[in-house]
């Protein structure tokens, strides 16, 4: 059946052109009406003869380098509408190219798919948008009710006057002091507690926090870590009912000791309602086919009835954002389905699979011998089945890496919330470790969840009470010994006296966002440290590492400047050092920020060279002065060929393209005689000097005047 | 005639497709029906004499559902990023896709607008901290499409700077 027939129909709605050597567009169904909105087109040659959409003409710059690419290809130009007089026009285009000569544009009529997509995201949206007003109402509360509560003589005296402002809130407020007396609350806070009276509202609240978990160990936690909590609850034994609520508990302090404790609360159970009946509505996930998240809990229960062993194993798709981004929706809703059938095949007759989240599956297989060890194979074996390359449309090619979190039954839990929880906590750990990982889920986790809860507490408030310290380790000229400049580090001993290393304290303040305050704080303590050295060495320079989040951030530059102004140094004193992995996905950010940084004196050095993806395109392109050699190879040179051919190559390569070259990690007078062999001009290392105080580090520089 | 490619991006629900049919329309509607794809408005404009079409590109919005397509931006004289002053979080969502347009389009004139003047302010940002993301575009005005106050201001000022 060809194009003519299947349109005539109705089961399809297309315009087919094909195109042609000479680079023209010849139509194949000119009898389609709305194909003339879209093109002009010679009704001899029924060649096209002018573009009249702006959005074709624009997709047809991307359609012409999949005619013209040598292999087979398809790309897709997203949904698209064209404003007619009556009903407008949903379009989706498609141009493909079979590899063998054969070229097309598929132009389709998707008002049935608009129209569904559209039905389902107003839905979503709507709830984002509701969950975010109310969290916005929330926010913006607390933050004026923590300005009023700090000033505890004028809050006692404006006390009637506070109330009168909260009374008529469509926001829970309930404020007790530090004896955890009632203060103050609102007419919602009653209505939503079921209190008719001030004793009763208290009683309720603490009712309500027992219910939902939030006890004296977790308020004592906000208590020290003086940090306000956000979240939403169910709170399944309310009076009067069940109900979700939007939660927000703070400890307001006042010259260190607390005053108040703030509770906000919003029903958000119509939210919910909403939210239920579309998912409810929808038990099957239209796209794959198979089970939705309501229907999976629904199982899970009906397995855990059986009470025999099996596991839950959650499966994240790594970065499945990025297809979609790159190769469209379609093609990622392709791939999606062979995940989905990938993971079928692997899981058999008795398991049970189904789709979670956008990238998330979840599959249940039984197990007649159950271990950490044998949950785990399995969870290697999932992976291994989707790491063969997936085909989209039969042509385009990925490959995917998938994290995944296990918890089993009944050794980790018997209950849905339970085994959800813990295989969602594994998940966690995956995640945090980097890409295809399998984690099993193990009481363990939740004791370093807490471990690393507290680290990042510790450390926002180490960096906004300055106790960090920066040590500073000479970078030496390799034929004379003169220290030319230093690398500056962070070092963090905690108030138990405890040195926490930057392998640990570093990699949680990227995770969690940190790095932006830490990387502000190393900023102006280098700064400060290079005004402090140039009373004794006005030419050494000193180096800092930045995180590719930081220097991505489009305030970066600007906070550069504005240090360097406020501590009147000269940029000339400042290095960056950033590591590789900040050109693979950001690579035209990074350069515009790079050449900024070096317009104005500024020195770039690439760490842990060698280690990273090491492209040559990026070092052509890039504005780089200065290559660090990575430790790793540094270290075995003096046993390993390999590694002295890959330091004499980048030497060679750094050379060549004008970059000077440090060498890390040099230990040993072996390794520093091979290094100056091979023309590298400078090191670091213990063999010079270990990383060390400021004021050990000026004391050294006088030493050597 | 001129004619210039215009796009609008920002978060969901901050008010693109009603700044663009205030703008070439003059009409506002209170309710919400999110945006599919892409639609493109003409709009002729009169600047210093001169004669300009807009092609504005109204876009879906970014969010959990949509990414971020720079693939749209191709070709723009400049870009728009709307958020609303009624969601705090809208200004974090707006820079986030500033930051992603600028990676593939580092000199193309960016706009900052936020949208829904009419309404009380609900953001927690200082004037400080939202006038330092400000300062990143080339320029940035506070409108509302239900009324229409500067929707007119804020198309002659990117017609003036692309002509």
């Amino acid at each position: 059946m060809d194009i003519f027939q299947l349109n005539t129909l109705g089961i399809t709605d297309c315009v087919l052109y094909r195109y042609e050597e000479d680079n023209t567009l010849c139509c194949l169904t000119p009898t389609v009406p709305w194909a003339f909105t879209l093109t002009a087109i010679d009704e001899t040659t029924l060649n096209v003869t002018d573009i009249l959409s702006l959005y074709l003409e624009d997709f047809l710059i991307d359609a012409k380098q999949c005619w013209q690419s040598e292999g087979a290809a398809q790309i897709s130009s997203g949904f698209w509408t064209e404003a007619r007089e009556v009903t407008p026009l949903r379009l989706e285009a498609l141009a493909t190219n079979n590899g063998d000569g054969e070229r097309y544009l598929a132009i389709k009529n998707v008002s049935k798919e608009f129209d569904y997509r559209q039905q389902s995201l107003q839905s979503a949206r709507e709830l984002l948008l509701t969950h975010h007003a109310v969290i916005s109402q929330q926010d913006s509360l607390h933050e004026r009710l923590l300005q009023v509560l700090k000033e505890i003589e004028s809050c006692k005296r404006q006390q009637l006057a506070i109330r009168q402002a909260i009374q008529h809130l469509t926001t829970g407020v309930v404020i007790l002091d530090a004896q955890k007396n009632l203060f103050l609350d609102n007419g919602m806070a009653r209505q939503v507690l079921r209190a008719d009276c001030q004793e009763n509202c208290v009683h309720n609240l603490f009712r309500l926090m027992k219910d939902v978990y939030v006890d004296a160990v977790f308020l004592n936690n906000l208590e020290e870590q003086q940090t306000t909590w956000r979240g939403e609850v169910f709170w399944q034994n309310a009076p009067g009912g069940s109900r979700w609520l939007q939660l927000t508990v703070s400890p307001v302090f006042q010259n260190g000791a607390i005053n108040y404790w703030v509770y906000l609360f919003t029903d958000t159970t119509q939210t919910h309602a909403n939210d239920n009946n579309e998912a409810q509505s929808i038990d099957t996930d239209l796209l794959t086919q198979l089970d939705s998240r309501q229907s999976f809990k629904r199982e899970l229960d009906k397995w855990l009835k059986t009470k025999q062993a099996f596991g839950l194993f959650i499966i994240d798709i790594c970065e499945f954002r990025r297809v979609n981004e790159n190769l469209g929706y379609r093609v990622g809703d392709d791939i999606l389905k062979s995940v989905a059938q990938r993971l079928k095949s692997f899981l058999g007759e008795d398991g049970y699979l189904a789709r979670i989240g956008g990238n998330e599956f979840a599959l249940l297989t039984p197990f007649t011998c159950l271990s950490d060890g044998i949950v785990h194979d399995y969870g290697r074996g999932l992976q291994i089945a989707l790491e063969d390359v997936f085909i989209a449309f039969g042509k385009a090619e990925i490959t995917l890496s998938a994290n995944i979190g296990i918890a089993a039954f009944p050794q980790h839990g018997s209950t849905t919330e339970d085994l959800l929880k813990d295989a969602g906590l594994a998940l966690q750990f995956s995640k945090y470790k980097g890409k295809s990982e399998v984690t099993v889920y193990r009481t363990q986790l939740k004791t370093k969840q807490a471990e690393l809860a507290n680290i990042e507490a510790a450390l926002a408030k180490a960096i906004s009470d300055n106790k960090l310290a920066i040590h500073l380790q000479p970078i030496v000229d390799l034929s004379c010994g003169d220290i030319i400049k230093c690398e500056a580090l962070a070092r963090w001993t905690n108030d138990e006296g405890k040195v926490i290393p930057p392998d640990v304290f570093i990699p949680i303040a990227e995770k969690s966002g940190l790095i932006f305050a830490l990387g502000d704080w190393l900023l102006h303590s280098v700064c400060k440290t290079v005004k402090e050295l140039a009373k004794y060495s006005p030419n050494i320079r000193v180096a800092m590492n930045i995180s590719g989040r930081q220097i991505c951030a489009p305030d970066f530059l600007t906070k550069i400047k504005e240090a360097i102004a406020h501590y009147d140094i000269s940029a000339s004193q400042l290095g960056i050092e950033i590591t590789e992995t900040v050109f693979i996905h950001r690579t035209n950010t990074v350069a515009v920020t790079l050449a900024s940084l070096r317009a104005i004196g500024i020195t770039i050095s690439i760490d842990d060279f060698g280690t990273g993806f090491s492209s040559l395109e990026y070092l052509k392109r890039l504005p780089i002065d200065e290559l660090k050699i990575d430790r790793s190879f540094v270290r075995d040179l003096c046993v390993n060929n390999d590694d002295k051919v890959i330091i004499k190559s980048i030497i060679g390569l750094a050379s060549n393209l004008g970059l000077t070259v440090v060498a890390e990690g040099v230990e040993s007078d072996e390794q520093h005689h091979f290094l100056l062999r091979q023309h590298c001009v400078m090191a670091q290392g213990y063999l010079f000097n270990r990383p060390m105080p400021v004021k050990q580090f000026i004391d050294l520089l006088i030493a050597r005047q | 005639m001129i004619q210039k490619k215009i796009c609008l991006l920002g978060p969901t629900g901050v008010g693109k497709t009603s700044l663009v049919r205030q703008f070439v329309d003059g009409i506002f509607s209170e309710k919400y029906l999110t945006t599919i794809g892409v639609k493109i408005d003409k709009k002729q404009m009169d600047i210093d004499d001169k004669s300009l079409q807009l092609l504005i590109w109204d876009i879906e919005g970014v969010d959990r559902y949509c990414g971020f397509n720079p693939r749209y931006l191709r070709g723009a004289a400049a870009f728009v990023i709307v958020v609303d002053q009624t969601r705090s979080q809208s200004l974090l969502e707006g820079m986030d896709i500033f930051t992603s347009a600028r990676e593939s389009f580092p000199n193309t004139p960016a706009f900052f607008v936020v949208n829904k003047s009419d309404l009380p302010n609900e953001w927690y940002w200082t004037s400080e901290e939202v006038e330092q993301r400000q300062r990143l575009f080339t320029d940035a005005i506070n409108t509302s499409a239900k009324t229409g106050e500067n929707v007119e201001q804020l198309f002659n000022k990117i017609a003036s700077v692309v002509i």
